[in-house]
């Protein structure tokens, strides 16, 4: 942790704003990374109740007809989550070298991609080939699939507030550089927040595979 | 400048309309509990229609003139109106049109009326999480008296047996469920900010949500008692939690928010504590409340989730009749068993953790000893924290686990005793040799031990299958958790809101009342609890009405003792209250000659804690060394500064 200490005789000797700008860049850190955990158990639950009942398989009911939700949906909301990830990933990058437009533009269209995979996995929600009770795998895949939509909401939402602070702050930061290289503390909280959201979707997004994987291939 | 780069926090600002001479319009737009309340009723009614029109044509619904999917959808409605009329959803929303964050604001002076509303000053939290505890503690508490009378007689009743059975699922849930954030809440939301050298914590308004989901969950969870309750009890084990009426819905959505507080404030601690630390306050230096918090922390953040899971499937299984704890639909009963207790064990700890930080927090202060082994308190905290999520299958000796995994289970819990140990054995040899003070909240501290003990061991007999297949579903397992909670976590409690009173209100409550009531609730406690032992050899299953006529006399000594044991915490909250509101004896500054930190600021607390960071020089333990020279500089000069900032950190 930076702590700018002045010399001896200069006061204040902590530059208080710069040491509790620096502890806030680390909670950013901490609560993003620490969100993975959380939300990893979250969707460990569920996968957990996946497996026990697939390994139970409770009178031959786990997937008795071999029925999974749609597959094109499934699929479609998986690479809506990888290519706005990706996509989102890339735009950072942009971002750092100054390209705020370029940013913008990507986070926007993450926002949308997520915004479409939300409505898609709740519109799958109502299109089951199958009655909530008819399976162990059909009550597993009605738990994960809110969760999921959820999830993938927040996400947006989350990406959503990047974007707007990014347009909000636009010519404000312009001089310098843009907010991804500006100095200012507001733009290193801003990135802090930004780089957060980029460990969350990485891992969200293998977490996205591996769910496609069990519902819809493995099942 | 194109933008207004200064927006206003999440909450609406009281100066401003005080400002422009709206004094009386305050309330309504500040966000506090009437609006909270109003918001609440209106989306609860707005939730139920919802349901209603989504549901009604479900089959389940026309056929058994039930709905749970309005309420749910009620419920879950009634809660977000709460949070909207509080106004927690502003700043949230106000993030969507881009503003940048900034500091919530905090008062000037603390008001009465603060407490009642959606206030991001830790101390202002840690004060409505300590009223808070305490209500749903002593309600928790009424209903445990509730059971007691009926047990009077195994003949004559005083409640039905459905009623009985509610009553005892209510007792075991409110303090179960609310009792996990009774130290985290109250004094990990006021003390760390204080102890750790920071003037702030890092998400005052992740701190704020994290209470203002208890009162919404509390609420709830009462309001089961008039809709049937839930028969399941506090484990909700199904299918009968699955098949139970609105009252297991309550249940569901009650530990969902408290689920979702804890993870709140979870997140909070954790980020606090990592990265607010004062220069100087290295890892080896830090408070073990500190240490307790933030090992609790991370066991919340990692088995708090998969409760929800369990309540989640539980409420799909009961709203929109998924069949996951139904085997014959592919389901099973044992998947809620195993998703309730990978959260249900590792809650055990969540409640002993902070216990044990907190005994061992203060034993120093009144042994005039440092701690003995710091650091070996440490690793068994880390230690029982780790531990407790390799243990949960204990709990399903008896309801048909495989046999093959029974040793590995019963050997995991064994070996938790191990970090236990190591806590009981720094505190034993911090009081050995002391200067002891037997003040009242080192009373308290010293009946943790003793309680403990009868706590601790008697689980070592509990973990091994054969003697848990003996005395499975028994009073003899209730007395060994209310000894290892109520007689460690609650008395540890007890000795902290007396230790703390002049801290937090500049109070100090009455000594000869607090001594008597120390006595009644030692003396009561272990009258009570013992003898359940003993019910409980003797063959008296638990949530059964109906007992042998042989252990009536038993029973009855317990009851009566519980009556005591209820009169004396009664005391001890007169005291606190009447201390607080009416005499009001001020404590003076630092009225136990702490070396924590946290008592260096004096009373009142300054609304920014410090007025400069302060440097950490030690820990603060280091009482009857001879070394007085003080744990931080609170005004540092340069060259302080510099040489702990520039040092190792």
């Amino acid at each position: 942790m930076a702590t700018d200490v002045q010399s001896a005789d200069a006061q204040p000797v902590i530059d208080e704003e710069q040491y509790y700008h620096d502890a806030q860049l680390g909670a950013l850190w901490t609560a993003s990374r620490t969100l993975i955990p959380v939300v990893a158990a979250t969707f460990g639950g569920i996968y957990f109740a996946y497996f026990y009942l697939r390994s139970l398989n409770s009178n031959g009911l786990w997937d008795p007809h071999g029925q999974t939700a749609s597959k094109i949906l499934g699929l479609s909301i998986l690479l809506l989550v990888v290519a706005g990830t990706s996509l989102q990933l890339f735009a950072s990058r942009r971002l750092r070298r100054g390209f705020s437009t370029d940013f913008i533009v990507g986070t926007a269209t993450n926002a949308l991609l997520l915004l479409i995979a939300t409505g898609l996995q709740i519109w799958e929600l109502t299109r089951l080939p199958f009655p909530p009770a008819a399976s162990g795998y059909a009550g597993v895949f009605i738990a994960f699939a809110p969760i999921n939509a959820l999830c993938i909401g927040l996400s947006a939402y989350w990406v959503f507030t990047l974007m707007m602070r990014a347009i909000r702050s636009y010519n404000f930061y312009r001089p310098e550089g843009g907010i991804g290289v500006s100095a200012h503390r507001a733009a290193e909280n801003f990135r802090a927040n930004l780089d957060g959201f980029g460990a969350y979707g990485i891992f969200f997004m293998l977490l996205s595979i591996l769910s496609w994987y069990l519902f819809y291939v493995l099942h | 400048m194109a933008i207004d780069m200064t927006p206003a926090a999440g909450v609406g600002s009281p100066t401003d309309l005080e400002a422009r001479g709206l004094k009386a319009a305050k309330p309504w737009f500040t966000g506090n509990m009437i609006t909270a309340l109003i918001g609440g009723a209106i989306f609860y009614a707005f939730g139920h229609w919802l349901g209603n029109a989504i549901a009604s044509n479900y089959s389940v619904v026309v056929n058994g003139a039930g709905n749970e999917v309005a309420i749910y959808l009620s419920l879950i409605f009634g809660c977000l109106g709460w949070f909207v009329g509080l106004g927690a959803l502003n700043y949230p929303i106000q993030k969507l049109m881009g503003l940048e964050p900034s500091e919530p604001p905090k008062s000037e002076k603390r008001t009465f009326w603060e407490h009642f509303t959606y206030s991001t000053d830790h101390k202002v939290v840690g004060v409505q999480y300590l009223f808070g505890m305490l209500l749903y503690f002593l309600v928790g508490g009424l209903l445990a008296l509730g059971i007691r009378t009926e047990l009077l007689s195994p003949v004559n009743h005083i409640w039905a047996p459905d009623t009985y059975i509610e009553i005892v699922g209510e007792h075991g849930t409110m303090m179960m469920m609310m009792m996990t954030s009774v130290v985290m809440g109250p004094f990990g939301n006021y003390l760390i900010p204080l102890m750790i050298g920071s003037k702030k914590m890092a998400f005052p308004r992740l701190e704020a949500v994290s209470f203002w989901f208890t009162v919404p969950s509390f609420l709830i969870l009462l309001s089961a008692l008039w809709q049937g309750g839930f028969q399941s009890g506090w484990t909700g084990y199904a299918p009968l939690s699955i098949q139970g009426g609105p009252g297991q819905s309550d249940y569901d959505v009650a530990f969902a928010l408290m689920a979702l507080s804890m993870i709140c404030a979870s997140i909070n601690m954790t980020a606090t504590i990592i990265n607010y630390r004062a220069p100087g306050m290295r890892w080896s230096r830090m408070p073990i409340l500190s240490w307790g918090m933030i090992t609790t922390a991370f066991t919340m953040l990692l088995s708090v989730p998969v409760l929800f899971d369990g309540l989640y499937v539980m409420s799909l299984d009961r709203g929109v009749r998924t069949a996951m704890l139904y085997a014959g639909h592919g389901g099973s009963s044992f998947l809620w068993e195993n998703l309730f207790w990978f959260f249900g064990h590792p809650e055990v700890y969540l409640l002993a953790l902070p216990g044990f930080a907190l005994t061992v927090e203060m034993l120093p202060v009144f042994a005039r000893k440092p701690i003995f082994a710091l650091k070996t308190s440490t690793a068994g905290l880390i230690g029982v924290a780790v531990l407790s999520f390799f243990v949960w299958q204990h709990h399903l000796f008896m309801s048909g686990m495989n046999p093959d995994m029974r040793p590995l289970f019963m050997l995991t819990t064994e070996l938790i005793s191990i970090p236990t140990g190591f806590l009981y054995l720094v505190a034993m040899g911090t009081v050995w040799r002391g200067k002891i003070r037997f003040e009242v909240p080192m009373l308290f501290l010293l009946a943790v031990f003793w309680n403990f003990l009868w706590g601790g061991v008697t689980g070592v007999y509990n973990s091994d299958v054969p003697v848990d297949a003996l005395v499975h579903g028994s009073f003899f397992v209730m007395a060994h958790f209310h000894f290892t909670i109520m007689g460690q976590l609650i008395f540890a409690v007890f000795a902290a809101v007396y230790y703390y009173t002049p801290l937090i209100f500049g109070i100090r409550l009455n000594d000869k009342l607090g001594k008597i009531s120390f006595w009644i609730i030692f003396i009561a406690f272990n009258s009570t609890f013992l003898p359940l032992f003993m019910v409980g050899l003797l063959g008296q299953p638990r949530r059964v009405f109906e007992y042998a006529l042989r252990l009536q006399h038993l029973n009855q000594w317990v009851s009566v003792s519980a009556y005591v044991l209820g009169f004396g915490i009664l005391l001890y909250v007169i005291n606190l209250v009447w201390s607080l509101a009416v005499t009001r004896t001020p404590a003076g500054p630092n009225p136990w000659e702490s070396r924590g930190l946290e008592w260096q600021v004096g009373y009142p607390v300054p609304r920014d804690n410090f007025e400069k960071i302060p440097v950490v020089h030690r820990d603060p333990y280091g009482y009857g060394t001879g070394d007085d020279t003080p744990v931080a500089d609170l005004n540092p000069v340069g060259d302080v500064a510099a040489a702990v900032t520039g040092g190792e950190a």
